[in-house]
């Protein structure tokens, strides 16, 4: 049987890397073919998984955003400052609050095979460094089309607003927007520091790049083959783990020597002016908000 | 599946089956032939409904409905005739300066087509231009207006390419005035071999002071258009909300021709342009999942990398298909069709984006006059009344600057990317 | 009337003296008002939303989130309703080449055999959007709060409008309508 694999990157993302290896792993451990699909050629985000929960397509490396049109408690992974870093954000989605994910998941016809990385989001600016919140007051920043991240930056007092990614380096060049907030792997691959080369490492969100199955092929697997393909996505997962941090730490020497300017952020000051965003989210969610925040506090 | 789903597709289109029915019944053949899921299908349809910047597309036909529904047409033509009347073939020349100020206000070679030609072919013919040259000009110069931004065509490729609009459009400012001077010389030959008349604006420019301060706001549409867009005051979607705000206010403030009738036609008209230009774009979104799953576009460029040496040979093959296919297909439908083969084929050699669409367009935009199928051709020739034959003879020459300009923005790239 | 066809409700020959005939065009042109409605609702909803976001994002730095999810839902509705008022115009796109060449009778039943083959397709898409149907209900938008089956809906009215009016273009071809050759203008949309 032929397995489409679909997902949103281009080549030499570590999502795309791992993508290549989840094929690897899956075809040999199943014998089923595989068929990677990379950078949307099968639809956008949202659009791929429509298309796993009908058939079309098995298998999509996702995003939050689009995961939690399904499942919203997702969304919350993207809580202002929750994770203090990536393995502390590892722990938790390998541990009991992604089995939960996946319960809810599974309800609306998704299986979720496991948690790959989308890194931690850093805000860049066309003109200053924005270490203290007060320098967001006003800003206009590009955010992709997610509540969440609004809400974050409505909450320390920026216009956000969202566009479209294939317009963004021509609105950032004409000044719509002040600047935008993505991991550093995108800033790099699309040149946006050149743009926007005062960086801030906000580190204001995670995202997550969760794995999905459609549920009714996953239910016609027989029990090897769903060994084989949680084996592929841990050992994919693991791989691009460790991409997605080699890039943390080695990037911003290379930005800095194309003439990017980095700056840290003053965390508490931010942690303390986004505090309402928790209140917000408490309201729908208090127990699930409860849990992270003990998950992530040790 | 490639293979049954292209057969199919040419069978009901050969028989006049509506292209986007086609191309959806050639993918339902692939599709079941190969036993894929059918639901496939609908998925892919509604993909392209879910773009913001799609939305782009039926404002901007509404903005040029709004402001094309009442006396601006007239107004515009006064001016060119103002301008450039008095000289041999005048009315010829109107014609193609014309083209390009309504290219500001409209984003479609035909709304002009059929805009201008009813205003002046009937006019040219009665101070003795032939038939087949009235028709000629019209039907050529109408395609300056989807370089002249807002344009259609650059949109859709804008969208099929992940290639800014904004971009897009300024770049192709140039090339549209390109166009209109070669063909304004054009008909300035013409118009001396054949002796054309003089035909100033009756009672020159005191007759005309008044339109001429009425028609500014319309005039500076294209300017607002550009401007918003270049200077970032806003993306293109809502640049084309504004136009619309803009539209409203000139034709319903100033010149006082937009009653609640009009607004509803022109509604239910930009709906249903958007309706037979969607069909189009989101069957040929399945088409392309077909494709894809093949992975049709990236073998296909490394066979022509692997036949062909040099990147101006690439260059030279994509336009000489593109000659053809535009010979049969409509403007947007061609774009859709070609634009992501020829994204992935001008990625391997290198080619800028922003200039292979450019070049699309020029290109695919011969086709609207060219036979067998050319609709600003069709179009120009019935109002006109005129003959084939003759028509297509008097059009020899705006061929020849066509593929002149083609050749200049397919091979020099300083005049698309700045 | 999909194929692209001059055979408008309004220029069918001796149209009013059949009543099967004036019934068609009727219900034609109900399923036409009907997209007129949605057409129109749906743009000068989006029109004032977005405008009005433009403006309070100028004047006040913060415009309405959900003006950029609106056109999920609309958009889809706005497109649907454009295909079916042109399907009961008949300005689809077509290559005409071979109906202009052919004598009356030939394409009448050519014109009836392009209706057939828009009716097949049609009920296609509309089978093959079950599944989508179902996964879409588990589909929230972000902002609005609105599930995508709402959306997906608008392609089950385009289709069905379409393969409804090609039913009822059938009759009227079968039942004498005028087949002049195309109107070309009306048909491209370059
Ligand atoms: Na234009
Ligand atoms: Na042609």
């Amino acid at each position: 049987a032929e397995v489409i694999f679909a997902h949103g990157a281009n080549p030499g993302n570590p999502r795309y890397v791992a993508a290549e290896k989840w094929a690897e792993v899956y075809a040999e451990c199943s014998g089923d073919t595989v068929n990677h699909a990379p950078s949307a050629t099968l639809g956008n985000d949202v659009e791929m998984l429509t298309s796993a929960t009908a058939g079309v397509i098995q298998v999509s490396a996702n995003s939050q955003g689009a995961m939690s049109q399904i499942v919203p408690e997702i969304g919350l992974l993207g809580l202002p400052f929750l994770f203090n870093d990536l393995p502390s954000a590892w722990e938790v989605l390998d541990g009991e609050v992604g089995d939960m994910l996946d319960q809810r998941a599974q309800n609306s016809g998704l299986k979720i095979l496991g948690f790959w990385d989308n890194g931690i989001r850093n805000v860049t600016h066309v003109s200053k460094n924005v270490s203290s919140p007060e320098d967001l007051k006003g800003m206009k920043i590009r955010t992709p089309p997610d509540q969440m991240t609004v809400d974050i930056f409505e909450a320390l007092g920026a216009a956000p607003a969202p566009l479209a990614w294939s317009e963004l380096p021509t609105a950032l060049q004409s000044g719509v927007f002040d600047g935008q907030e993505n991991p550093l792997t995108n800033i790099y691959s699309a040149k946006l520091h050149e743009i926007t080369p005062y960086v801030t490492m906000t580190g204001h969100k995670y995202e997550s790049t969760p794995v999905v199955a459609g549920l009714a092929w996953w239910a016609t697997l027989d029990a090897d083959k769903q060994e084989c393909a949680l084996k592929a996505t841990a050992e994919a997962g693991e791989l691009q783990r460790n991409l997605s941090q080699e890039g943390d730490t080695s990037l911003p020497p290379k930005m800095e020597a194309e003439g990017a300017t980095f700056a840290d952020a003053d965390k508490e000051a931010y942690k303390a002016a986004t505090a309402s965003v928790y209140e917000k989210y408490a309201e729908t969610y208090p127990e699930l908000v409860k849990a992270l925040q003990e998950a992530t506090a040790q | 599946m490639t293979g049954p789903m292209i057969w199919v597709f040419f069978i009901l289109l050969a028989f006049a089956v509506p292209i986007g029915h086609a191309m959806l019944g050639g993918v339902a053949a692939a599709l079941w032939l190969d036993g894929k899921p059918m639901a496939v299908i609908a998925q892919r349809l509604y993909t392209p409904t879910q773009s913001f910047p799609m939305l782009a597309i039926p404002f901007f036909i509404l903005a040029g409905n709004l402001m094309m529904s009442g006396r601006f047409g007239q107004y515009l033509v006064n001016i060119a005739r103002l301008f450039v009347g008095n000289m041999k073939g005048g009315l010829g020349q109107v014609s193609i300066i014309g083209s390009v100020m309504f290219g500001g206000v409209s984003g479609s070679a035909v709304a002009d087509a059929s805009a201008l030609g009813n205003a002046l072919i009937p006019v040219q013919k009665k101070q003795g231009y032939p038939s087949g040259f009235a028709a000629a000009v019209n039907s050529a110069s109408s395609t300056v207006s989807v370089l002249i931004p807002p344009s259609i065509p650059l949109i859709l490729f804008g969208l099929v390419s992940n290639v800014s609009i904004v971009d897009l459009f300024v770049a192709g400012v140039l090339p549209g005035i390109l166009l209109g001077v070669g063909m304004f010389t054009t008909v300035w030959w013409t118009a001396r071999k054949q002796n054309l008349p003089r035909s100033p604006l009756e009672g020159g420019f005191h007759a005309f002071k008044g339109q001429l301060f009425a028609a500014i706001p319309a005039l500076i549409m294209p300017i607002f258009v550009i401007g918003t867009l270049r200077f970032g005051i806003a993306t293109p979607t809502e640049v084309s909300v504004m136009a619309v705000a803009y539209a409203l206010l000139v034709s319903g403030g100033i010149y006082r021709d937009l009653g609640p009738k009009e607004i509803w036609d022109a509604l239910v008209d930009t709906a249903a342009m958007t309706g037979a230009v969607m069909l189009i774009i989101m069957a040929s979104s399945t088409l392309q999942w077909v494709m894809t799953a093949e992975r049709i576009p990236q073998e296909l460029a490394s066979w022509v990398a692997a036949t062909f040496a040099d990147p101006w040979m690439v260059i030279l093959m994509l336009n000489l298909v593109m000659l053809v296919v535009g010979a049969f297909l409509d403007l947007p439908a061609a774009v859709l069709l070609l634009g992501p083969l020829f994204v992935t084929i001008g990625q391997s050699i290198g080619l800028d984006l922003v200039q292979l669409g450019l070049m699309m367009v020029v290109n695919l935009a011969v086709g609207l006059y060219t036979p067998p199928v050319g609709t600003t051709l069709f179009i120009s020739m019935g109002i006109a009344d005129s003959k084939l034959g003759p028509t297509v003879k008097s059009l020899l020459p705006f061929y020849a600057v066509a593929l002149i300009v083609l050749m200049l923005i397919s091979y020099v790239p300083a005049l698309t990317i700045y | 009337m999909g194929n692209g066809f001059g055979v408008s409700p309004n220029n069918g020959e001796g149209a009013q003296t059949r009543p099967l005939h004036r019934y068609v065009t009727q219900i034609i042109r109900l399923i036409a008002l009907s997209g007129k409605l949605i057409a129109v609702g749906t743009i000068v909803f989006m029109f004032v939303a977005l405008l009005a976001n433009v403006v309070l994002r100028y004047a006040f730095g913060s415009g309405i989130s959900w003006a950029y999810e609106i056109h999920a839902l609309l958009l889809p509705w706005l497109v649907a309703s454009g295909l079916v008022i042109a399907a009961s115009r008949g300005t689809n796109i077509a290559i005409t080449i071979l109906p202009d060449f052919l004598p009356v009778d030939l394409r009448r039943g050519l014109l009836v055999m392009i209706e057939v083959a828009i009716i097949v397709i049609s009920v296609t898409v509309l089978q093959s959007s079950q599944p989508i149907l179902i996964a879409s209900k588990f589909q929230t938008l972000s902002t609005l709060g609105i599930k995508q089956y709402w959306g997906y809906l608008s392609l089950v009215y385009a289709f069905a409008g379409m393969g409804l009016i090609s039913v009822l273009e059938i009759l009227r071809l079968l039942s004498g309508a005028s087949v002049a050759t195309s109107d070309v203008e009306r048909r491209s949309l370059s």
